[in-house]
C-alpha cells in the first residue's frame, strides 16, 4: 500500500517499456444489435481482403454496442473504397435494413498512432496517471485499451514524440530501452 | 529488405483460453474536457492496492468519452469509491452491470494478423451470445459476456481458435 501511495504522489512508476505503431486511421461506430450483423460482416470482408485490425475495443451502450478499430494507413483508402463500392458494379451493400450507410455511421480520425506501455501489471495508478498527464498536456486520447500486460493508447500519431516526453515524467524506462519506432514490420501472407 | 517466413495452421492457434467469473463490468460516461480529472482518480482508486481485468476507453458523441473499467470479484470494493465522486456531478454517468464472465485468449501476434477479430465475434454472433465488451490489441482478445455465458462462449470459439 505504501508503495502505491508514493507512486501517486511523485515517484516514478517503472515499466518495460513504449513502443510506437506505424500510422493508423481510427474508427469509431456504433450500432444497435442487428446491425451488429453489418458490422461482423465487414469485418469478414476486412479479413478476406487481408486488412488486419491492430485494435478494437468495444462497449455495450443501452441497447446497443459503441465499437473503435484501427487499421494501418496504407489500407484506409481501399477500405473506404470497400464501403464506397457501386452496389450496381457488384459491390457490397453496406447497409442496415434502415438504408443507414456504415461509413455515414462511422467517425473517422486519421493519423493516429498507437502508443503502447508494458507492462501495466493491473496498475490503476498507472493507467490513471497516465491519462492524467496526457490530458493535462493537452494531447487527445482518441481511445484505450489493455491487453494482458500492455495498455494500448491511441493518440495523435505527430504527437508520439510528444506524449513519451511527457510520460517519461512519470514512468521509468529501462536504460538500455530499444527504438520506440518499429525497426521491422510483420505483415501476414497468404500461403 | 524482405524475410519470408513459412507458417501454416488450419485453425488459429492460440496459446491459452481463460474464463474468469463474478466480474462487474462498469462503464462511466464524462466529459472529454476532464479526461485528465478522470485520470486522477483513476489514480487515486490505485491507492487501495485494486487492479483491473481490462480496461478501454472510446470517444462517444457530444464531446464525451466511455471509460469501460472491468474489475474481479475481490476489486469490487472500489466501486463504491468511483460512485462517490459522482455526486454532485450530473455530466457524468456510472453503469455497472454484475456478475459478469470474462473469456481471455492470448494468441502468437494477434496484432500482426488479419482475421483475428472476425474470427473472435462471428461465432459468438452466430449463437447469438451477447457481447458486452471487447478489448482486442497486442495479443490478447478479451471478451465479456453475461453471467452463466462463458462456457457456451468458450465452446463457440473452438470454430476458429485450437490451442
Amino acid at each position: 500500500m505504501d508503495v502505491y501511495c508514493n507512486e501517486t504522489e511523485g515517484i516514478k512508476i517503472s515499466i518495460g517499456g513504449i513502443k510506437f505503431s506505424p500510422e493508423l486511421v481510427q474508427y469509431t461506430h456504433y450500432c444497435s444489435l442487428p446491425a451488429e450483423d453489418l458490422l461482423i460482416d465487414f469485418f469478414r470482408c476486412l479479413t478476406e481482403q487481408k486488412v488486419n485490425l491492430p485494435f478494437l475495443c468495444a462497449c455495450s451502450v443501452g441497447d446497443g454496442i459503441r465499437n473503435t478499430f484501427c487499421l494501418a494507413a496504407n489500407d484506409a483508402p481501399r477500405v473506404e473504397m470497400l464501403l464506397n463500392a457501386d452496389i450496381s458494379a457488384g459491390g457490397r451493400n453496406w447497409r442496415t435494413p434502415e438504408g443507414v450507410s456504415l461509413q455515414d455511421q462511422m467517425e473517422i480520425i486519421r493519423g493516429v498512432g498507437t502508443l503502447t506501455l508494458f507492462p501495466h501489471r493491473r496498475s490503476l495508478i498507472l493507467l490513471g496517471r497516465v491519462i492524467e498527464i496526457l490530458g493535462e498536456s493537452g494531447i487527445t486520447i482518441h481511445s484505450l485499451c489493455t491487453s494482458i500486460s500492455a495498455l494500448a493508447i491511441n493518440i495523435d500519431y505527430l504527437l508520439l514524440d510528444q506524449a513519451v516526453e511527457e510520460l517519461c515524467k512519470i514512468v521509468e524506462l529501462p536504460n538500455d530501452h530499444a527504438p520506440f519506432r518499429p525497426e521491422f514490420c510483420v505483415r501476414q501472407i497468404s500461403p | 529488405m524482405e524475410t519470408i517466413a513459412v507458417y501454416w495452421e488450419s485453425k488459429i492457434r492460440i496459446y491459452g483460453l481463460v474464463k474468469q467469473t463474478g466480474l462487474s463490468l462498469s462503464t462511466l460516461v464524462f466529459p472529454i474536457d476532464k479526461l485528465a480529472y478522470w485520470g486522477r482518480q483513476i489514480a487515486l482508486l490505485g491507492r487501495t492496492g485494486r487492479g483491473f481485468e481490462m480496461v478501454s476507453l472510446q470517444p462517444l458523441a457530444h464531446s464525451s468519452m466511455q471509460f469501460c473499467l472491468l474489475l474481479a470479484e475481490n476489486d469490487q470494493e472500489i466501486l463504491p469509491l468511483l460512485e462517490k465522486e459522482l455526486i454532485d456531478d450530473d455530466t457524468v454517468s456510472l453503469q455497472t452491470v454484475t456478475p459478469v464472465e470474462l473469456i481471455y485468449l492470448h494468441g502468437p501476434h494477434f496484432q500482426d494478423r488479419y482475421g483475428i477479430a472476425e474470427a473472435a465475434l462471428a461465432p459468438l454472433r452466430r449463437r447469438n451470445i451477447a457481447i458486452l465488451a471487447t478489448g482486442c490489441s497486442g495479443t490478447s482478445v478479451f471478451l465479456v459476456v453475461h453471467e452463466n455465458m462463458a462456457e457456451m462462449a468458450a465452446a463457440c470459439l473452438t470454430e476458429t481458435f485450437v490451442i
